[in-house]
């Protein structure tokens, strides 16, 4: 398998009262063509913010790139791209669906302008075809009457049927890559089934790259391939999803899955880790999970750990392994 | 959408109802008998009496009141005391001024404060930001009369590029000659509608650009102008519709001081003429001539309203 996106040693910096400071440090991954790779990590991890990056949509006053960051996709690099030419990327070949499907549709404009402005944006079609498009790609979401829907609002439609309509925008170029940052966090617990199962769905059958970010891994156990673990603005945990249920690593992904939810363990969240995510400008020397982690050494807490592969595309960045590693060779 | 304007238009008969009732109780209101008044000093009592059964203030209040609505619907408005003319078609004849100089003064007013309100906040910040809004400001800031005495002295007196007083030259009457003549009051009208529309759209459009929709719309792909145009702006331009709305009321009674200091032939120079020489007939039939006109207008923009946000009309 080849590798769609690329993430190469992505900084993020945001500007706090004349001061740049680091949100996210450092991080690498890749997505492979046709892959569904999960993005997991509590709120504030950075997951929304390396998405932005990806489409380029970052706040451009207030925010920066890492000098040695990198974005490459298709081999190409995104961060050297002109802002015409990201422009042209941007729905045609990467698109994004997000959280909270009430304010992510224009209020005062159609369904159908939404669905067909999207077209207008990178192809010249006629009008005719750009509705028959959008029609379709409606119907193939699941909405019912998709004709009369085309003229109708966002605010008369449900909440599912809200992110089923963003889905089809997203989907209407035939994006090689799907960003999905909580497509379901806002919607009720039925419907976010029947949404996971749709992205799934079209995934399978387009051959789409998905990334689904997520704060539950409960989603990524569903319909993931891969998944990556983010702390603060860090990746400690990457592996394939089977792998990471049978096998987590790292003490942050292991109270990760602890606080799932369970039959036999619904008590809600017994389990929880103690304490929260640091904010940037407080981020703690070393590992940076060390004030939370029960495990934490005296050398956590003023080193911090690299990512290290451990054999069967399984990588973690934790201390604890590291030493292992140093023990067998 | 007709629903929402029938809806609006019986709104509208209690607030017409009201606007009546306060323009007939003018002639009651004011001290003293409106008769006395209109003779003057000198006026004998047969002549006074004469004068009251003449306009029927003999009657009872609501008697009045019917016989005077009921002529008002029929066109009748009464006649100038001191025209001596009939009051409808001299104050619509009149008002074509007036309203062409505030309906210059909303354009010239909406497009440099819409303009100006987008381009602050999408450069929020920015040295062009500030001294956009450092401009608006001294707009809003400068009295009426002072800045259309200021045009009139640069441009008109010592540039000489545009005349300074009235609505055509002698002896024409074309359209481009109205149109000189029209620049200089209608900015100085327009500058501090101008201003607050320009901070309301400002202000406005920061809002809207923290949208999630905003994110949508570039994420996908669309240019910017597109975004800052269609998708910014439709949302942004609910509040800004609502102030151009009210300044439409303070241009109509600014226009009143514009029209003075540039001798254009409008309806405030009518109303202050008819106030000075207490031409009752004709101070009503202003009154309710700019009354209805305004009511008018608001229901205009409740319609556009509703065509700006499809949300509204099935409040
Ligand atoms: N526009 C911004 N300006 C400054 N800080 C920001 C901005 N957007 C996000 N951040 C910071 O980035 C961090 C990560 O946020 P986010 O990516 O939204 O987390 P997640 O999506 O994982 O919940 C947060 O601590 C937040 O304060
Ligand atoms: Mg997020």
């Amino acid at each position: 398998m080849t590798a769609l996106l690329e993430v190469k040693d992505l900084e993020i910096k945001f500007r706090k009262d004349k001061e740049m400071i680091s949100t996210v440090g450092e991080i690498s991954f890749a997505v492979n063509e046709g892959e569904m790779l999960g993005i997991v990590g509590e709120s504030g991890c950075g997951k929304s913010v390396t998405s932005l990056a990806i489409m380029g949509l970052l706040p451009k006053e207030m925010s920066q790139i890492g000098r040695n960051s990198d974005i490459l996709f298709n081999g190409t690099s995104l961060t050297k791209l002109s802002d015409a030419d990201y422009r042209r990327v941007r729905g045609k070949d990467i698109s994004m669906i997000f959280q909270d499907p009430m304010t992510s549709l224009n209020p005062v404009l159609t369904i159908g302008y939404q669905m067909k402005e999207m077209i207008l944006a990178h192809e010249k079609v006629s009008k005719r075809e750009c509705w028959t498009r959008s029609v379709e790609m409606l119907k193939k979401v699941g909405i019912p009457r998709a004709e009369q829907i085309m003229d109708e609002y966002p605010h008369q439609l449900s909440g599912g049927m809200r992110q089923r309509v963003m889905i089809a925008i997203a989907l209407t170029l035939q994006p090689k890559l799907l960003i999905a940052d909580e497509p379901t966090t806002a919607l009720d617990v039925t419907i976010q089934a029947q949404i996971l199962d749709l992205i799934k769905e079209i995934q399978r059958e387009s051959n789409t790259a998905v990334i689904l970010i997520t704060h539950d891994l409960g989603v990524v156990a569903e319909v993931c391939d891969r998944v990556v673990v983010m702390y603060a603005g860090k990746v400690v945990e990457e592996a394939p999803v089977k792998e990471l249920f049978v096998d987590p690593k790292h003490p942050y992904t292991k109270g990760l899955l602890g606080s799932m939810p369970t039959l036999i363990n619904d008590q809600n969240r017994l389990n929880a880790i103690p304490g929260s995510v640091p904010l940037p400008e407080e981020m703690p020397q070393g590992c940076r999970f060390a004030p939370r982690c029960s495990q934490a050494m005296p050398h956590c807490y003023t080193a911090e750990p690299p990512l290290v592969s451990l054999g069967n595309s399984h990588a973690t960045s934790c201390w604890l392994y590291d030493k292992e590693e140093q023990k067998y060779g | 959408m007709a629903s929402y304007i029938l809806r609006r238009l019986f709104g509208l008969v209690p607030v017409l109802f009201g606007v009546t009732v306060l323009v007939f109780s003018i002639m009651h209101l004011s001290p003293g008998d409106p008769a006395k008044i209109i003779l003057g000093p000198k006026a004998t009592e047969a002549s006074i009496a004469k004068l009251n059964t003449q306009l029927g203030l003999d009657q009872p209040l609501h008697t009045q009141y019917i016989t005077w609505i009921g002529n008002v619907f029929q066109g009748d408005w009464g006649r100038s005391i001191q025209m001596k003319m009939e009051v409808l078609p001299l104050v619509a004849e009149r008002f074509t001024a007036t309203f062409i100089l505030t309906l210059a003064s909303i354009i010239i007013a909406s497009v440099f404060g819409i303009g100006a309100g987008i381009i602050s906040a999408y450069k929020k910040y920015s040295w062009l930001d500030r001294s956009m809004m450092f401009m608006v400001l001294i707009g809003f800031c400068l009295p009426v009369f002072w800045l259309g005495l200021l045009l009139q002295i640069v441009f008109g007196l010592n540039l000489d590029w545009l005349p300074i007083s009235g609505m055509y030259s002698a002896g024409q009457d074309g359209f481009w000659d109205m149109i000189r003549h029209l620049i200089l009051p209608a900015i100085a009208l327009s500058a501090g509608a101008g201003a607050i529309i320009a901070r309301m759209t400002r202000s406005s459009m920061v809002e809207v650009f923290s949208q999630d929709y905003i994110r949508t719309a570039r994420s996908k792909g669309l240019k910017e102008k597109n975004v800052v145009l269609i998708h910014a702006l439709k949302n942004a331009f609910i509040p800004v519709l609502t102030v151009i709305g009210m300044q439409i009321g303070f241009l109509l009674a600014g226009a009143v001081l514009v029209e003075m200091v540039f001798a254009w032939p409008g309806i405030g120079t009518l109303m202050v003429n008819g106030i000075l020489a207490r031409d009752f007939p004709l101070v009503q039939g202003v009154i309710l001539f700019v009354a209805t006109t305004y009511v008018a207008i608001n229901l205009l923009i409740d319609i556009l309203y509703a065509i700006f946000d499809p949300r509204i009309s099935y409040k």
